[in-house]
């Protein structure tokens, strides 16, 4: 009774705290809490809250201490607890959360709750096994169903993460095994259980087992379901399609279009099965064929391309207007090609009748215009000219506009574009922009956050107009191109095709400051940073704009950090609500935004962008240098999820990207991430040295042992990079086209030698530094001189960086920021060189420095090597200088 | 396009996790993705109910009754699911989409004042469609005045 008041009069005391906390005033919050720690100084539960408070109030040091302090008690009080797990989880230290709950757990291995909590904090870590073998001890505390399938999917995830062999030889067998059980003692309860369970034997590759499943008693439950019925029913035809039964597929596949025409996967796998039971009955012989008219009563097996083709022709008649049953037609006759290209041609002829007049119609028929014979594409569109004509009537409804640019688009795509003349070029662009003109008063009315179907005709003129541009330089086809997108987007601002066509020639021509403003209305965020922020980042990063590019760099950064940590506390409520399904595809994502290359990439140049740019002072770059998290990167896992699709194309295969074009550009820009991080590496070991070295060799000596670690493995990377991207860039094929990637940044900074004085520096301050204990011959002048080389070139190369040709701006600009960059590398290179020369400790501000006695023959290199910088600076200046007056 | 609510990732993971069966995609036969909704069921006796918390069709496929499948399949699942009404939120600006909806028998059941905040704050139209359990539709009869959105239940 007594211990139950004091409760009472605790809770009593810690609510105004909740309250303050709630309210966010954590000031009257910690107040609160330490006005009852004055009465009771052990309170846990309010210890805990205090530490929530400073934590809040940015006094991370000392919350941490206190929850630190509780967590070695071993809490089991609830309160303490929750706020603790909360302190933990923002400061961003999950691992904490698990101790916690395992002490809590070891004090009361029966408490549900405990163990739930650490379930979740396992999930929160990604620590599969233990997550098993705790959803294990619950259901052993609890026999509830969901605790026992969180250790099932637990087990799957490990099978689907992990090694592949393993996972098909133990871990699967086992899952399969656990759900096995539970269906022999009727303890299937809720239907996601029953998925997970077919999971698991499609991940075997039981197709047999799976559809038994689905056509046993637990299958048929989960069809009757509200949520589940489609998803059954479309699993049966895979399944049997897996197994080869083709008159099944072809049945079932029929049973469905009958309702759904319009369905492709299943118009897919109902062509599939048609053709696979044809070719097999004729090699047995054949089937007789039924006679008459083609009969739609269900359950029917077609077992003929022409069966196929009747049924497509009767659904279309009975659902008008749907594209499911015409393109199943193109498809059917795609697959079974031979001797029917006329047949094809006649198809897409119809289609174009029939839905041309949609915005999707060029899509839908690309693939079936890729098969056309080129021998026999002219014909083609000769037929296709004089069904419309090409003339210069102006279009009475949008429709029409749809259709006149869909056909412009097919002749593009089938090569007509390709070698026009100038005067070809400029006849087409003013034909195109006439249409455009006279078509305005249709599209008038649209409201501005539609699209104008008249834009088509710009997009079609600025591809026609960027060929010319960088074919003949001349700098009207870019301008022409420039003003009429901008009078596009007048009016039609939302449209991003217009904006990315735009920016795209703006970025080419080195003006990175009006692609940020047109960039502005995409608003590019969330999951578009990984995807397209390559279009916008690129040209911002040629042209040295770093204050907008740091800000997005700190925006991805802030992306990539936090939504796997989101993603996974959705994971959690997904093992909450049962709905184990979905985890697999969360911890894809999840995985997919952790190995987007852009995460090392976005924070490597961030940092870079910091010392080189931002920073106002030797002191604030050595913070930098102190603050910069240079994690171990896991280099053969990383992935490319930038998007090249979305800039819409009607190129030709002459012109197209190809796969293979964007992963050779994809390992130049991991060689650029992995010589940038191997750059930045080695200047932040500099600056540390620099900002904390004792002269001569004197100083900590693990911490010099690190250093030169750290910079020889900055030098091996650099010079295997180096190499590397040398032949990469031999191979490199750049289509210079709107929507293909950007020519690798690599070529700017191997042209300029960038990359080889970085590489000469850090050579020379391990040989300094190895010197300064005599592990080495001693350092000479003539160590300086492959950098003086360098420094030479660099500023050679200066002299020559202006042009009246605007498509080799941009490049010209991008070797400028690199030559600036250099500069600056080359600047903290030297001040770490001469913290490593100098005699006396630290390096007062005003005071003359003083060679150490072992170094003072270097005196003349040294001055020789800061009077060339400075020199560079000076070329640098002036060159710049020129520039601005040139633009 | 402007009128389609960017969410951020946790948005969408959130209805993922909670109410998978309500988020549905289109893909077209090229494999990009033509359109999408989702939404979730709640609610309480004759409150309980689908709603659509984002539809929407790309560009390029539009004209294709696209969103009237999908909004279809939607309520064919609450529907089944014993929901009495499928309502969603629109801004009172976007007349395309009211009218879209109102074809598909949607009425405006109320006004909620200020339910989208940004420069300026625009409020909302409830739109609801009775289904087959409300059989003299009394979850649509339309209230007399506008809501404010701190009164909102759901």
């Amino acid at each position: 009774m007594a211990r139950s008041q004091n409760d009472t009069i605790s809770e009593r005391r810690l609510r105004p705290i909740y309250d303050w906390l709630d309210n966010g005033n954590n000031k009257k919050a910690l107040q609160e809490a330490e006005k009852v720690l004055k009465k009771q100084p052990n309170f846990q539960c309010c210890r805990a809250l205090k530490g929530l408070a400073l934590l809040r109030l940015g006094k991370e040091d000392e919350a941490l201490k206190i929850l630190d302090g509780i967590l070695t008690e071993c809490p089991v009080d609830e309160g303490a607890l929750n706020a603790m797990t909360l302190s933990y989880r923002e400061l961003k230290m999950p691992e904490k959360i698990c101790t916690l709950y395992e002490n809590a757990t070891k004090h009361e291995p029966e408490n549900e709750e405990f163990l739930s909590h650490l379930f979740m904090s396992y999930v929160r870590l990604g620590n599969l096994k233990k997550q098993q073998t705790t959803a294990m001890s619950l259901y052993k505390v609890k026999m509830k169903n969901p605790y026992y399938f969180w250790s099932v999917m637990s087990i799957v995830l490990q099978a689907v993460e992990g090694d592949e062999k393993l996972g098909q030889a133990v871990t699967l067998p086992l899952a399969q095994k656990m759900v096995e059980k539970m269906e022999k003692e009727g303890k299937m309860e809720q239907e996601q259980e029953t998925i997970i369970y077919l999971l698991i034997l499609e991940l075997r590759n039981n197709w047999k087992g799976a559809l038994d499943l689905l056509n046993g008693p637990l299958g048929k439950k989960l069809e009757n379901s509200a949520s589940y019925h489609l998803i059954c029913l479309n699993k049966r035809i895979e399944l049997e399609g897996k197994l080869e039964n083709w008159s099944e597929v072809a049945r079932l596949s029929r049973n469905m279009l009958l309702q759904q025409p319009d369905s492709w996967d299943i118009i897919n796998n109902y062509i599939q099965a048609v053709i696979k039971l044809q070719e097999a009955d004729s090699t047995n012989g054949g089937e007789a064929k039924e006679e008459g008219p083609y009969s739609m009563k269900l359950n029917k097996v077609d077992r003929s391309v022409e069966e196929a083709e009747s049924l497509m022709t009767c659904l279309s008649a009975g659902f008008p207007g749907l594209r499911g049953p015409f393109l199943a037609k193109l498809e059917i006759c795609y697959r079974t090609l031979e001797g029917r290209s006329s047949l094809l041609q006649d198809l897409i002829m119809e289609y174009i009748d029939l839905f041309g007049g949609k915005p999707v119609c060029f899509s839908d028929i690309k693939k079936y215009l890729k098969v056309i014979p080129v021998e026999e594409r002219n014909n083609f569109i000769l037929r296709l000219r004089s069904r419309y004509p090409d003339t210069t009537s102006v279009p009475s409804n949008t429709a029409q506009i749809y259709r006149e640019i869909c056909l412009s688009g097919i002749e593009r795509f089938l090569g007509q574009h390709l070698n026009l003349s100038t005067e070809r070029v400029d006849s087409m662009v003013s034909g195109l922009c006439d249409r455009y003109v006279a078509s305005q008063p249709l599209v008038q009315h649209i409201v501005t956050t539609e699209l104008r179907p008249s834009d088509g005709y710009l997009i079609l003129a600025g591809q026609l107009l960027w060929e010319r541009w960088i074919a003949t330089k001349e700098k009207r086809f870019f301008l022409q191109a420039c003003s009429m997108l901008q009078i596009g987007l007048i009016g039609s601002p939302s449209n991003w095709q217009l904006m990315l066509l735009l920016v795209r020639f703006l970025g080419r021509a080195g003006a990175g400051q009006l692609c940020d403003s047109v960039c502005g209305p995409l608003d590019i965020k969330n999951m578009m940073l990984d995807t397209l922020s390559w279009v916008l980042t690129r040209p911002l990063a040629a042209t040295g704009y770093v204050d907008k590019l740091h800000r997005i760099y700190c925006q991805m950064t802030r992306f990539y950090l936090h939504s796997p940590k989101e993603t996974t506390e959705h994971i959690i409520q997904a093992y909450k609500h049962g709905n184990l399904s979905q985890i697999c595809d969360m911890s894809k994502l999840k995985r997919r935004l952790q190995t987007t290359y852009l995460v090392p990439n976005v924070y490597t140049e961030k940092i870079l962008i910091d010392l080189n740019f931002l920073a106002k002072s030797l002191d604030e770059m050595i913070e930098d240098a102190e603050f910069a998290n240079l994690k171990p990167i896991d280099w053969k896992s990383l992935a490319d999820n930038r998007d090249f699709r979305t800039i819409q194309s009607f190129e030709p295969e002459e012109t197209s990207v190809p796969d293979e074009m964007i992963a050779t550009n994809f390992q130049l820009e991991q060689a650029f991430v992995r010589v940038r991080r191997a750059t930045l590496s080695a200047l932040v070991t500099c600056l540390k040295l620099g900002g904390h070295t004792e002269p001569s060799g004197g100083g900590d000596k693990g911490a010099r042992e690190q250093a030169l670690k750290d910079l020889k493995e900055s030098e091996e990377a650099l010079s295997t990079w180096l190499d590397k991207s040398k032949s990469l860039l031999g191979e490199e094929k750049v289509l210079d086209m709107p929507q293909a990637p950007y020519r690798s940044e690599m070529n700017s900074l191997v042209d300029g030698e960038h990359l080889a004085g970085v590489l000469h520096c850090v050579k020379l301050v391990q040989t300094i530094m190895l010197t300064a204990t005599q592990e080495k011959p001693g350092v000479s002048g003539a160590d300086f001189e492959p950098l003086m080389k360098v420094l030479d070139n660099l500023k050679a190369a200066t002299a020559t960086t202006t042009s009246p040709d605007w498509t080799v701006v941009c490049d010209l600009l991008e070797s400028n920021k690199h030559a600036v960059e250099s500069f600056s590398f080359f600047t903290i290179f030297t001040f770490s060189i001469l913290s490593l020369l100098r005699t006396g400790k630290g390096m007062k501000k005003g005071k003359k420095a003083v060679l150490g006695a072992k170094f003072s023959h270097l005196e003349p290199a040294y001055k020789d090597l800061t009077a060339n910088i400075q020199d560079l600076g000076a070329a640098l200046h002036q060159q710049l200088q020129a520039i601005y007056k040139t633009l | 396009d402007p009128l389609t609510e960017m969410y951020g990732l946790s948005f969408y993971l959130q209805y993922l996790a909670k109410w998978p069966e309500y988020f549905m995609v289109a893909e077209s036969p090229s494999g990009t993705l033509m359109g999408y909704i989702m939404g979730k069921s709640e609610g309480q006796h004759e409150n309980w109910h689908g709603h659509v918390t984002a539809v929407t069709v790309g560009p390029q496929h539009r004209r294709l009754g696209l969103a009237n499948k999908l909004m279809k399949g939607m309520e064919d699942l609450s529907d089944a699911k014993n929901c009495y009404f499928v309502d969603l939120f629109v801004r009172v600006s976007n007349s395309i989409a009211i009218s879209f909806y109102n074809k598909l028998g949607y009425t405006v059941y109320r006004t909620v004042l200020q339910y989208y905040s940004g420069e300026q704050d625009e409020d909302a139209y409830d739109m609801r469609k009775a289904l087959t359990l409300d059989v003299n539709k009394k979850s649509v009869i339309p209230l007399p005045s506008p809501v404010h959105m701190e009164d909102l239940d759901y």
